[in-house]
């Protein structure tokens, strides 16, 4: 894992989160955007060793936090971060490789990391957004559709990034 | 652990420990993250304890009461600027005016005139009053009705008006009578050619009666001078109004003595 390259494209994804040029793919209305960031920890969670993927998933979660509209810190930091390691344990049983299984694994994973964070916020702030259900069901849907286009590219930079696949039953032994 | 135990430490910091990352963030990166198309819905900020907070559906029927206000704001706005303009195109600061919009223009031979749906005090309008349009006077009520009222043309073929003839550098001004000729004109006569110097290019203005008009107002220039076929002896002059009237979309009304004042005094 070559650290820097990762930051950086770690800031492309972020300033494309967090920024207003994902809105030309946004719903009108609703304003429900697929969620980068997530796609992201769940692309990482499946190509990096358990220590990495943990922490990248933190440093997700965090990122997520810190350019959030609701300037609260901690609730993402803490969803990314679980479920980003039961993913990357996950991994040793479901095989992420065909873009439907990415999709549907984007789906679940939205739902559950989003809905985590809006409980953790709802406890600390003892308040409900509107129409939260709707978004975090649509968030979910649109990143599980928009979730295999932006892996394709993430997997181009696989090698730049230095993420090497773990073999999944151990080396393959060469006889001479 | 250590990063599990982070992110919880983190939630439980009171917000504002924690504002400055999000806003060092947001200050930081936002020149690159307003690249693109804005947000449509407007910032989300949650609601703290203890803050005063309304239900959804009150805060929808405020905002579309909200959104209602303004729109009256901005008209009111729009009238006050018009009214604005059309006051400093007057000679002198006058006298009230009463903004009205024009709802349809009749241009015919038989009859020009303008109907107008005054914005508010229509209770105050009454025959005879001056009309401005883009500066200059257009012509007269002729008609009051009860939320509207008809502006009868400087060129309307029945219309009169007593005028006054200026020149730069000449002191005081020749007064005669105006009729319209319904074709866009109207039409000067009786003026001795012997007693009266007019000439083309000499400003025609309403003149002023301290009744219905406090000041002289421009209303068009002499276009051509010549000899009164009827009568040698006189002056035949033709007038063509400064201001087109059916481009016209807002006119003034002007209210010398407001019903209103004379019923406080």
């Amino acid at each position: 894992m070559r650290w820097i390259r990762f930051l950086f494209i770690l800031l492309i994804i972020t300033v494309l989160d967090a920024g207003n040029l994902l809105n030309i793919i946004a719903t009108p209305g609703l304003h429900i955007r697929p969620d980068l960031l997530l796609i992201a920890m769940v692309f990482f969670a499946s190509h990096l060793e358990t220590t990495n993927a943990m922490t990248v998933s933190f440093l997700l979660g965090f990122v997520a936090d810190l350019s959030g509209e609701l300037s609260i810190m901690g609730p993402y930091t803490i969803s990314f971060g679980i479920f980003g390691s039961l993913l990357c344990q996950l991994r040793k049983v479901v095989l992420v490789r065909r873009m439907l299984y990415q999709a549907l694994t984007i789906f679940v994973m939205v739902l559950l990391i989003r809905g985590l964070a809006q409980l953790l916020l709802m406890l600390k702030t003892q308040h409900v957004g509107a129409n939260v259900y709707i978004v975090l069901w649509g968030t979910a849907a649109y990143s599980a559709v928009f979730g295999p286009f932006a892996w394709m590219i993430l997997s181009g930079l696989t090698d730049w990034l230095g993420l090497r696949e773990r073999p999944r039953y151990g080396p393959i032994r060469i006889r001479h | 652990m250590v990063l599990l135990l982070g992110g919880f430490f983190l939630l439980m910091l009171p917000q504002r420990y924690t504002l400055f990352l999000t806003e060092g963030f947001h200050r930081i990166l936002g020149p690159v993250l307003s690249v693109g198309r804005p947000t449509e819905i407007s910032k989300i900020h949650m609601v703290q304890p203890g803050q005063d907070a309304v239900s959804q559906d009150t805060y929808n029927k405020l905002y579309t009461i909200y959104r209602n206000t303004y729109a009256q704001l901005l008209e009111i706005q729009q009238q006050l600027s018009t009214l604005q303009r059309i006051r400093a195109g007057l000679p002198t600061p006058g006298p009230p005016l009463i903004l009205a919009r024009v709802s349809n223009a009749i241009l015919t031979a038989e009859e020009c005139a303008l109907l107008v749906i005054p914005v508010s005090g229509t209770e105050e309008l009454e025959q005879g009053q001056y009309v401005i349009g883009d500066d200059s006077v257009i012509g007269t009520i002729s008609a009051v009705y009860k939320t509207s009222a008809r502006v009868r043309l400087v060129t309307d073929a029945k219309h009169r008006m007593l005028v006054a003839i200026g020149r730069t550098g000449r002191s005081g001004y020749i007064q005669a009578y105006m009729h319209g000729q319904g074709d866009g004109t109207t039409r000067i006569v009786g003026l001795s050619q012997k007693e009266y110097d007019v000439r083309e290019g000499d400003a025609v203005y309403a003149a002023a009666d301290g009744d219905r008009l406090g000041t002289e107002v421009i209303i068009g220039e002499v276009r051509e001078v010549r000899h009164d076929l009827d009568n040698p002896l006189l002056w035949d002059i033709r007038v063509v109004p400064v201001c087109q009237a059916e481009k016209l979309s807002e006119i003034g009304i002007v209210v010398m003595h407001p019903k209103s004042e004379i019923k406080s005094n």
